[in-house]
């Protein structure tokens, strides 16, 4: 059954349609209705009255005006009938993604470049973003990164992210295993005869000025890390 | 004031690094304050023999450059108080530094060691150049084999030609037993060719792979026979009198070994 008053949000305020169909005393009630559970929320905002065919007299203007400027802060009231509803900006209804603090900030976007090959010992990825390499780095291979690096293979090469300084910058390998691993100013190097291989991807980032890594886990609801 | 020591072959593979590595440790464990420079710039080697790849940050190219200070670029053994690298680079190649530039590092290495070796490439051009640049005192690696030893004769002539006119030869990777029978050249026909002094043989030794891999110099190993042939290398080179170890008794001594378990009767 269609809702006898409609309210709907746009960047030029808020557009109340009223249903033809129904009467004007059930409208008024329904609008009141709607207005009271909302007290105060539509305060200070102009507001377009989208009433269709159905024709108001002077009376019911009144009425309607009355309702909404004194007894509910709403600042102008105009009255059309258009009853597409109008919106002049077409992202207004999008919600912007944005990255929660949960975790740790990584850097969220940027230019990449991808390498869709070994890197060998002796080669060089420099790149002023981020890097992504499908494949392996090889022992004596470096990768060098303003922003973050993700190789899709085993790293055992070296890895600096965050070159210029971006603390927030991180490392992921399907295998970690780098002989040095660098963020913005922080140098790791691998261990001593350790040769213990993780079988899981893995996240290298900056907590507390220490370079830490991480199982790098797939997003699950009770377990996020956002990058 | 240091010396400065290059070890070089000419051919590849017969043991420069390895060579270098344990003679550099040998030095040290003798409480001499070495310096090991890996001039092989872009096939670098020495760091992972050493084990201590992970721990590079600057190379010598950067120091060449004024990057950082030469200090910043030298790695401290993990091992040895008094051992340092100072790694090549390794997304470079030999024409990143010049032989002048090399005996200038040489001439500031020298004010700070005993010692300075260097690691020469494979091969007489430019890497060579550059490695012998700033040498006072060669070290040629041969291994017993006819195209090794032509290589090393053509080296200690190059060698000469810069003013290094008497190098010192080490014989690698000698097998005793084969040149008993006579599937190997002998000391003798080395040192007929090449008519140098030597400085030591290095028998064929399973323990100096086993070594290299771990990333750790055979001299540490008290049992190996290369190890003690590398702690002889090294008095030798602070100028004392070793005799040569006889390999010979050693190794007839591992053969009656075998013998005795091959010739016990199964029942």
């Amino acid at each position: 059954m269609d809702e006898y008053v409609t309210f709907k949000g746009s960047k030029n305020g808020l557009h109340i349609i009223l249903n033809e169909k129904a009467t004007f005393e059930e409208i008024v009630s329904r609008l009141e209705k709607k207005l009271n559970s909302a007290k105060n929320f539509f305060k200070g905002c102009s507001v377009t009255i989208q009433h269709g065919n159905r024709v108001l007299d002077e009376d019911q203007r009144l009425l309607l005006e009355d309702i909404l400027i004194n007894r509910n802060g709403i600042t102008d009231v105009t009255f059309t009938a258009d009853s597409s509803f109008i919106t002049n900006d077409d992202t207004s209804s999008t919600v912007q993604y944005q990255p929660t603090a949960q975790g740790f900030n990584a850097i969220a976007e940027g230019a990449s470049k991808f390498y869709r090959q070994t890197v060998r010992n002796g080669q060089k990825i420099s790149f002023d973003g981020h890097v992504i390499i499908i494949g392996d780095v090889n022992p004596g291979g470096e990768i060098s990164a303003s922003g973050n690096i993700i190789v899709i293979g085993a790293l055992r090469g070296i890895a600096h992210a965050g070159a210029k300084g971006d603390r927030n910058a991180v490392v992921v390998a399907f295998s970690l295993q780098p002989t040095q691993l660098r963020i913005s100013d922080i140098i790791a190097r691998s261990p001593d005869g350790d040769n213990t291989k993780p079988d899981w991807p893995e996240i290298a980032y900056i907590k507390d000025n220490a370079l830490v890594i991480e199982p790098c886990v797939f997003p699950r609801a009770d377990n996020v890390i956002k990058i | 004031m240091g010396e400065v020591i290059v070890v070089t072959s000419g051919k590849g593979g017969v043991g420069k690094t390895t060579t270098t590595a344990n003679i550099g440790a040998g030095l040290a464990l003798m409480g001499k304050k070495v310096v090991l420079v890996d001039a092989d710039i872009g096939l670098r080697n020495l760091d992972v023999v050493m084990g201590l790849e992970n721990r590079i940050v600057y190379d010598l190219v950067d120091v060449v450059e004024g990057v950082c200070r030469l200090k910043q670029a030298l790695i401290k053994d993990k091992r040895y108080d008094s051992l340092y690298l100072l790694p090549a680079a390794q997304t470079r190649d030999k024409s990143a530094v010049s032989p002048q530039q090399m005996q200038d590092l040489c001439d500031q290495l020298k004010e700070q060691f005993d010692f300075i070796i260097i690691d020469c490439p494979a091969g007489i051009e430019q890497g060579f150049k550059n490695a012998i640049a700033g040498a006072e005192r060669a070290i040629v690696v041969t291994v017993p084999e006819v195209s090794s030893v032509r290589d090393a004769d053509r080296i200690i002539g190059l060698l000469s030609a810069h003013d290094l006119p008497n190098p010192q030869l080490i014989i690698n990777r000698l097998r005793i037993d084969m040149v008993k029978k006579g599937d190997m050249m002998n000391i003798e026909d080395t040192m007929d060719i090449l008519g140098v002094d030597l400085l030591g043989v290095v028998p064929d030794d399973e323990s100096i792979v086993i070594a290299t891999n771990k990333g750790e110099p055979v001299v540490n190993d008290n049992k190996a026979m290369a190890g003690q042939a590398f702690r002889n290398i090294a008095n030798r080179i602070l100028g004392e009198d070793v005799p040569f170890m006889n390999l010979e008794m050693e190794e007839s001594f591992m053969t009656k070994l075998k013998n005795l378990f091959r010739r016990r009767p199964r029942h």
